[in-house]
């Protein structure tokens, strides 16, 4: 007598057959809506970049593969490193950022686990809040703060750091504070979860053992902030990869970032293929960087970055 | 009208009373680490502050501190003796957009986002892996890409169907695909919260499968479906970069149109708007935490 | 009609098979965890499945709940085949470990959920849930939610639930272990009159040897996937039968021996008589022995079975007292007595003793003869 191989899940024993179809009544519409607008657009994209320019701006075959040479350099006009530039600043906006970020999260992490657990939750709701606020008005907060006429501006133009009538932005200083506050919280939100599970009586057991605060700190506190830390990171240097609303508008032309090449593309310039190609370059890095992540933390530990 | 305006002041004075921050539970926290993390507290709050503050300058063009009014409160509420700024159509207009699109996509991400949440809890199937971390893509990947995909989709989609021009339902489309993922992720979480064996307990109190979703799965997962629902509203009220790409003329929602606003220059008016939004935004946070912690 | 505990053990069960599982088989992927169970359980016992974590045990219950499925073999539910039941089907109710008990619903409704779900009309189910819930004596609690109950009030409500269902047999899956030591005892005294009360079949999943002793008519004792022993309580404690069961079931010094005779053996300490059935002479054996049927006595004693020892340990317990003493040869034995003050009971370390391991309590084990094939303590 043979028996089909059932599988148990939620108190029932299924057959393959009514497990696949509870699977598709539920997961189903889901799979389909991803597959038709994530992951299709992504081939899309991909397709897209392989395709030409015509005068008249649309997309047009032949295949080619231009618009990376153009990307990396190569131009008709001749080698011109304008998009490795960008591509360069992007990376060391992202860095930086992301390096201020964790700076100033330790610390509020530190100081928000310090408290009472009722507390806790309230502090970190209002760590939070802001970033419930439309990003669009946070940034623009900064061009009144950095207006020729704001105080803030007159008090750097007295110390000399910007010349008479001049505003702080646009410029890479601004970019880099709008940067900051747009993804601090997404930073101290996971690292605050990994500061909360410490297991505060091993630095107990580690002064025990003779090692002084600072030592107990590094060796047994810091290892255990990790995986929040790597998710804050990884929530914080992609997404800043392809920001385009704060250099957009608190940047201006000479910090254009790939957020605002991209959007070109799309706009004034109307190169499709070519906006495609650089979007394609981000979206590969960003999978690329998910799938290390996922390899290393497993389905599980993903669950840290929301 | 625009007294109106101090409803969700009051809510939000409420709720700041309600969460209050007493000094004394102050455990251990060292003085430095105190003073930097209060400065880190005024660094995020700052562009909040000086938006909300700017709001009552009584200046049409210029950015300097010029006196208090709260005449540009009155004119988005429509009095329309106050000149300079937007105009009252397009900002209803504007509004109306923002709030159909939130609804609308919240509604769909919401049942299918659950859905999606449930069937990756409870059957491994060939692909469930893949769908669980496909999830993640949308919650890292920088807007500007998911919206570039979908409208090069758009794009080759218009060439079947009219359905996929610039405007209300590609917008929704593209919001939805986004609320999805973190729905499904908020719902999975939760249920992977519960025993087990609770389902297990009810098959064998004589529940059938779909009384058991009905009587124990769906109660217990309802606040983590009220959570996945809320954030989807939220992110889909936040949403600039990917509703910029897909809108239509007919479609504009409030944060593109308080950028088009500040691409052309800051008025007053839209400090009032953005401080409205705002105040409601946190209004909604709040609420739903305190409703979140009765729950408990 | 209410049993008190000593009448229980006297009654009568009947001779009917309520559960009868036929070559059980299953594997989680390369894992046998259970090897060809065969098992008949009576109806109104209550029975034991006692082992280590991990013997399969629970996995034999959740395949009668209907919550996994046998690779192979039958489970007859007073005699109709339960596989193609899906639980709900199946009159069979569980006590799950963690008690499951629904926290969005009061205990009231928690314990109204299965009558419900078969439709009972609501005039009975209110007197039915009233009943249960007095029954386990949490009748004050039945609008409370689960969360504001203690674990012990818990524990009544994941027993009432069901029991008001009145199934043929009541699943209980280690329903104590959560508990403190105190509330066990009170609460395995009270299931126990509770089941006798019911009349119903108990099938009871513990790893606790003192709770299967205490509560069970028969009880089987599993290891990896397969029934070591399955009798009475008694029997099992006093007839073990290899050495898994005597190691687990209590404790027992095991012995090596040589058949020199039909009622003689000859071990490291000397030889020994032994009542057991033996088997042929020169066969190798192994015996197993009680620490408290063991004796020990500073008087030399001409009896046979008595060897010189030296105490080593001496652990003070209240009640008893445990000793540990070495004899010549080094062997070590584990000597349990009462702290009854009549008798010398009162030993120091170092004192030089004689013990006496009486010939009626010589156990020949089954299985294996020598000790080095007995695997890591697993109990």
């Amino acid at each position: 007598m043979k028996k089909p191989k059932l599988e148990a899940a939620g108190g029932e024993l299924l057959t393959p057959m009514q497990l696949l179809s509870r699977a598709a009544v539920t997961a189903g519409p889901g799979i389909v809506w991803i597959a038709l607008f994530l992951i299709l657009p992504m081939l899309i994209l991909l397709g897209y970049s392989f395709l030409t320019r015509d005068e008249l701006g649309n997309a047009v075959f032949p295949l080619t593969v231009d618009n990376y040479v153009r990307f990396a350099g190569w131009d008709v006009l001749g080698y011109d490193a304008a998009y490795l530039i960008i591509v360069g600043r992007t990376i060391l906006v992202s860095l930086v950022t992301t390096l201020f970020c964790v700076l100033i999260a330790y610390p509020l992490a530190f100081f928000i686990a310090a408290h009472e657990p009722k507390t806790r939750d309230r502090l970190m709701i209002f760590v939070i809040l802001p970033s419930w606020v439309n990003l669009v008005i946070r940034t623009y907060a900064w061009m009144i703060m950095f207006n020729p006429s704001s105080p803030i501006t007159q008090l750097a133009a007295t110390l000399g750091m910007v010349g008479p009538n001049e505003g702080l932005y646009p410029s890479d200083f601004a970019v880099y504070l709008g940067m900051i506050n747009v993804f601090l919280p997404f930073i101290v939100l996971p690292l605050y979860s990994a500061v909360e599970r410490i297991d505060w009586s091993q630095l107990e057991a580690a002064q025990d053992l003779y090692a002084t605060k600072t030592q107990a700190f590094i060796q047994v506190l810091v290892p255990q902030t990790l995986p929040g830390l790597t998710a804050g990171i990884i929530l914080t240097a992609i997404p800043a990869l392809g920001m385009f609303v704060v250099p957009d508008l608190l940047g201006g032309a000479k910090v254009a970032l790939i957020g605002n090449s991209i959007a070109q593309q799309f706009g004034a310039s109307r190169d499709y293929p070519f906006g495609a190609a650089i979007s394609f370059l981000v979206m590969g890095l960003t999978l690329l960087v998910l799938w290390l992540y996922a390899r290393r933390v497993g389905e599980k530990g993903m669950r840290d970055l929301l | 009208m625009f007294w109106l305006f101090f409803l969700p002041v009051m809510a939000l004075l409420f709720a700041a009373w309600h969460f209050g921050l007493r000094r004394n539970q102050v455990r251990k926290a060292s003085l430095g680490l105190s003073l930097t993390s209060y400065l880190a507290f005024g660094f995020l709050y700052a562009p909040i502050l000086v938006v909300a503050v700017m709001s009552f300058n009584n200046s049409r063009f210029r950015l300097e501190w010029v006196g208090f009014t709260t005449k540009w409160y009155a004119k988005i509420f429509g009095d329309e003796s106050v000149t300079g700024g937007l105009e009252g159509a397009q900002l209803l207009a504007a509004t109306q957009n923002t709030l159909v699109l939130a609804i609308i996509s919240t509604a769909i991400a919401t049942v299918i986002g659950s859905l999606l949440g449930y069937g990756l809890h409870r059957y491994r199937f060939p692909g469930s892996q893949l769908t669980a971390w496909l999830m993640y893509i949308p919650v890292v990947t920088p807007d500007i890409v998911m919206a570039i995909s979908l409208l090069l989709l758009y794009q080759v989609l218009r060439n079947v169907a009219p359905f996929f021009e610039p405007g209300m339902p590609a917008m929704v489309i593209a919001h939805v695909t986004f609320q999805i993922a973190f729905v499904a992720i908020v719902v999975r979480s939760r249920l992977a919260t519960l025993d087990p064996a609770l389902e297990e307990a009810a098959r064998d109190l004589y529940a059938s499968p779909l009384e058991t979703v009905r009587q124990v799965v769906l109660p217990l997962a309802l606040p983590g479906v009220m959570a996945g629902a809320l954030l989807a509203f939220t992110l889909s009220i936040d949403d600039f970069v990917i509703s910029f790409f897909t809108s239509g003329p007919d479609s504009q929602t409030l944060p593109i149109l308080i950028y088009a606003s500040v691409k052309r220059g800051i008025t007053p008016d839209i400090n009032a708007l953005s401080t409205i939004i705002v105040l409601l935004t946190m209004v909604g946070v709040f609420l739903s935490q305190i409703l979140q912690r009765n729950q408990k | 009609m209410d049993l008190n505990i000593g009448e229980r053990r006297k009654r009568v069960l009947e001779d009917s098979v309520d559960v009868h599982f036929k070559d059980i088989r299953k594997a989680f992927g390369d894992v046998e965890v259970l090897k060809g169970i065969n098992l008949e359980i009576r109806r109104g016992e209550f029975f034991s499945l006692l082992g280590p974590s991990g013997c399969g045990k629970t996995t034999l219950l959740r395949i009668l709940a209907g919550f996994e499925f046998a690779d192979s073999g039958e489970v007859l539910l007073r005699g109709q085949d339960v596989a193609p039941l899906p639980p709900n089907q199946r009159s069979v109710n569980t006590v799950f470990q963690n008690y499951a008990l629904f926290p969005h619903m009061t205990v009231a409704e928690n314990v109204a959920f299965g009558l419900k779900m078969r439709k009972v009309p609501a005039t009975q189910l209110k007197d039915k849930v009233r009943s249960a819930l007095e029954m386990v004596e949490i009748g004050a609690f039945a609008d409370r939610r689960p969360a504001q109950l203690s674990g012990g009030q818990r524990q009544r409500v994941a027993l009432a639930r069901a029991i008001v269902n009145e199934p043929q047999v009541l699943l209980l899956d280690e329903p104590l272990s959560a508990l403190d030591r105190k509330l066990r005892v009170n609460l395995q005294v009270e299931l126990m009159r509770l089941q006798a009360r019911l009349g119903l079949t108990f099938i009871f999943v513990t790893h606790d040897q003192e709770e299967a002793l205490t509560m069970s008519d028969r009880m089987a004792v599993m290891n990896k996937g397969v029934i070591e022993q399955l009798g009475g309580v008694q029997e099992m404690y006093e007839r073990p039968a290899n050495a898994f069961v005597a190691k687990f079931l209590g404790s027992s010094n095991l012995l090596e021996a040589t058949v020199t005779s039909s009622r003689t053996v000859k071990t490291e300490l000397g030889v020994f008589e032994v009542s057991d059935q033996l088997p042929n002479v020169g066969q190798d054996v192994l015996l197993s022995i009680r620490p408290e049927k063991i004796s020990l006595s500073r008087a030399q004693s001409s009896l046979a079975n008595t060897v010189a020892v030296k105490v080593t340990d001496d652990i003070y317990q209240g009640a008893t007292g445990a000793y540990r003493a070495k004899t010549n040869s080094g062997f070590e034995l584990e000597i349990n007595t009462m702290n009854s003050g009549v008798t010398d009971s009162n030993f120091s370390i170092d004192e030089e003793l004689f013990a006496y391991l009486p010939a009626d309590f010589l156990v020949v084990l089954q299985g294996q003869s020598k000790l080095e094939k007995i695997g890591g303590d697993e109990s």
